[in-house]
């Protein structure tokens, strides 16, 4: 970032107090700045949990097919075979997707050029995250569960809440530059 | 800051005030000592650790994180480079009392400890003189970080911007930080090095500036940052304007240190001296470059017309090996030392009585006898052979 | 020091000598308890990033990174609980990353601190070592499976040594006198 601004040599020695450069501390200012960090902070969340998740499942699937492997259930060629298949299709799906939302969010809080593409795959992604909560729940209610079971709850239910946070964070940050433009310009939002 | 500000703008500040050139020499090579006074150099010259002004990296690299570890860092930059600005603040939002004891260190100048290490030093020699120079001009540079590890007081992230003014016209650039600690600060790229990120609140990678690197220091930094702190507020530093209130500072306080002046108040500050020099000061403090040493130097030879000899650290060092252990504190290292441990001791106190450990725990001596860290026993003998 | 904190300092480092001397004493029961170990360490972590999230790092710009890293290290917790009923391999994988990450830190330490003239090098660059080698041990006879035993002896002392620095912590001189 580069901003040129006129200015009085040695004019921050006229005020006693400080600075020649005032700090921006105005309330939209600070909701700008705030929701910026919030949108990269929760963008970079949705990647790290995703990828996390994808390494567990990918651990659990291994360690089923392992099983099945000593207990000869497999033949060991079709069990390498089915161990990349699994990575890949894993690594397509999962991370390509949060990716996308990582790498539009980050770009959107940075830019403040307003894309939509993110948004669109953090709501499927939504709408996923509240159907494993939901199935938990129902499960919970029907079958009992475990504290293992609750554990896992708790990172499925905190996954959902940055998401949640993630899209919130977009639209206030939109709504804040909408009004700093507004009032930079002398117009209405 | 760094040796150009702490030894030669000392030395400066120093004659200024009324002293000596011999006078003088004394007081900037104090003043540059806190940043040397190691506890490995303490070692070396068999002087009492407690004394420890500074860490060097290694030390820092071998610290431990564990309460003790972080109360005994707490102590030596909290008393020595983030002198606290106000132990009793509190922060804009309802928190937990950890974080609030977190907050209170952050460093800042003109705060009630600022004029008690001055006060303190009235009297106590050159060497006292020079160390609390050098706490006072730290406060200027270091103002809004803490001297404690501490990552959600002391980091910054990306929003980082020099402030540079050029042709009657000011100029932002976003800040550059690399980790790597051998590449150089470059002021025309606009790169520095910091300290890496560690998510650990204890982290000594998370202690005073170290996130923002050597930047704080450098006296031509105008710039504007998010402190990790301030919920999303933005500071603006501008350090050209705050050093030169750190030099006159320094002359008004070694006056008052010299006896010219029978108060000493905060918020205060010597332009008259400088009046004759103050173009020519401003222009050493806004030049860009990372060390300042050369210019300061010519400025304060200038003013005295003697030679200022390069800082060595060892000038003193065989004077206090060779006195016998009744006369060492007679000796110029010998002062320092108490120097330091009164400072030390004073500022744990300051803190404990806010209610604080952070820097860990205060007995007073008049009331719980000698049961302390025992290096401190060399500060109650001279102060008995004082009252004596 | 308080008094309590030098209460917790013994006990707590009495409580990890223990744990040792078990561990030398039933290695049979190694692999699980170090595995239990692993999982009670990752889950406390977990909830100490938590705690450190709502009591400091939420006043923090950015501090929503302790949160995640938080639920994220629970979530190990449980999986470690799990690897449980894994061959032994997969503890012995887990130690040699851990003391070998441990072991070649100290060293780089070590060798920094020879440079610099420091006196601690020599302690410094052997418990690089030691760390090293156990990390290298854990995975030799964690893959040969022939004699686990010898490591978790290895490590059970390790453990009783952290235990006795601990313990030595607690009667320390600590509080700086004040002379007015």
């Amino acid at each position: 970032m580069k901003l040129r601004k006129e200015y009085k040599e040695h004019d921050y020695l006229i005020n006693t107090y400080g600075s020649f450069t005032e700090a921006r501390n105005d309330k939209a200012h600070v909701d700008e700045r705030r929701y910026a960090g919030i949108l990269k902070l929760t963008a970079d969340g949705t990647l790290i949990m995703g990828i996390w998740s994808l390494i567990k499942g990918y651990m659990e699937t291994l360690s089923d097919m392992g099983s099945e492997l000593i207990a000869g259930g497999i033949p060991v060629l079709i069990a390498i075979f089915g161990s990349v298949f699994a990575f890949a299709l894993f690594f397509v799906i999962g991370i390509s997707f949060r990716y996308m939302i990582w790498r539009g969010a980050r770009k959107e809080a940075d830019s403040g050029r307003k894309r939509n593409g993110y948004i669109a795959c953090a709501i499927i992604l939504l709408a996923y995250d509240l159907y494993e909560v939901a199935s938990f729940i129902y499960q919970a209610v029907w079958k009992g569960t475990d504290a293992q079971d609750v554990l896992r709850f708790v990172f499925d239910a905190t996954s959902l809440i940055i998401v949640c946070e993630l899209i919130a964070s977009a639209f206030r940050l939109r709504k804040v530059r909408d009004e700093l433009e507004a009032a930079e310009t002398g117009g209405n939002v | 800051m760094q040796m150009d500000f702490h030894y030669y703008a000392t030395y400066a500040a120093a004659y200024l005030a009324g002293y000596s050139h011999e006078e003088s020499m004394i007081i900037c090579y104090s003043a540059q000592f806190v940043d040397e006074c190691s506890k490995t150099f303490l070692r070396g010259i068999k002087g009492p650790l407690s004394a420890a002004t500074t860490q060097l990296q290694e030390e820092m690299a071998d610290a431990r994180t564990d309460l003790l570890g972080l109360q005994d860092i707490t102590r030596i930059w909290a008393s020595f480079h983030f002198l606290p600005r106000d132990l009793h603040r509190n922060p804009k939002v309802r928190c937990s009392r950890a974080y609030r004891r977190k907050y209170r260190l952050i460093c800042g100048p003109n705060g009630e400890l600022a004029a008690e290490t001055v006060r303190l030093a009235r009297g106590k020699g050159l060497e006292a003189a020079g160390l609390a120079m050098h706490v006072i001009a730290d406060t200027w540079a270091h103002q809004y970080f803490a001297g404690t590890p501490s990552i959600v007081i002391n980091n910054v992230n990306e929003y980082f911007y020099e402030i540079i003014c050029r042709d009657g016209m000011k100029e932002e650039y976003k800040i550059r930080f690399n980790h790597n600690p051998a590449t150089a600060d470059d002021p025309e790229k606009m790169e520095y090095t910091n300290t890496i990120f560690q998510s650990s609140e204890n982290s000594v990678m998370n202690l005073g500036h170290g996130r923002a690197g050597h930047f704080p220091d450098y006296s031509y930094a105008r710039y504007r940052y998010m402190p990790a702190w301030a919920d999303y507020n933005e500071v603006v530093k501008d350090n050209p304007a705050d050093y030169l209130r750190a030099f006159t500072q320094m002359i008004y306080a070694l006056k008052y240190l010299r006896g010219d002046i029978e108060e000493f108040d905060t918020e205060k500050y010597d332009m008259d001296t400088i009046a004759p020099y103050r173009d020519e000061i401003l222009g050493i403090l806004c030049k860009r470059q990372v060390d300042a040493c050369a210019d300061w130097k010519a400025f304060a030879e200038k003013l005295s017309g003697c030679t200022i000899g390069d800082f060595d650290i060892n000038k003193y060092k065989d004077e206090y090996m060779a006195a016998d252990k009744d006369s060492r504190n007679k000796t110029v290292i010998g002062r320092f030392i108490l120097a330091a441990m009164s400072q030390k001791s004073m500022v744990t106190n300051r803190i404990y009585k806010s209610g604080n450990r952070a820097a860990g725990y205060s007995i007073d001596i008049g009331e719980k006898g000698s049961r302390g860290i025992r290096d401190y026993a060399r500060l109650l003998q001279e102060k008995e052979a004082a009252d004596e | 020091m308080s008094k309590l904190q030098r209460f917790n300092s013994f006990v707590g480092g009495l409580l990890t000598v223990f744990f040792g001397y078990a561990l030398y004493m039933a290695p049979f029961m190694g692999v699980d308890m170090i595995s239990i170990v692993m999982t009670a360490t990752l889950l406390l972590l977990g909830i100490r990033s938590l705690y450190f999230y709502f009591s400091m790092a939420r006043h923090m710009v950015g501090g929503k990174n302790s949160l995640i890293y938080g639920i994220i290290l629970i979530d190990l917790g449980v999986c470690a609980y799990m690897m449980q009923s894994f061959p032994p391999v997969y503890i012995m994988i887990y130690l040699l990353v851990i003391h070998s990450f441990y072991g070649a830190t100290d060293i780089m330490v070590a060798l920094r601190a020879r440079r610099l003239k420091s006196r601690s090098w020599r302690i410094k660059l052997l418990t690089g070592l030691g760390n090293l080698t156990l990390g290298v041990l854990a995975i030799v006879f964690g893959f040969t499976g022939d004699n686990i035993f010898n490591v978790i002896y290895i490590y059970a002392l390790g453990v009783a040594y952290t235990g006795i620095m601990r313990m030595t912590n607690a009667f320390r001189r600590t509080a700086v006198p004040y002379i007015q």
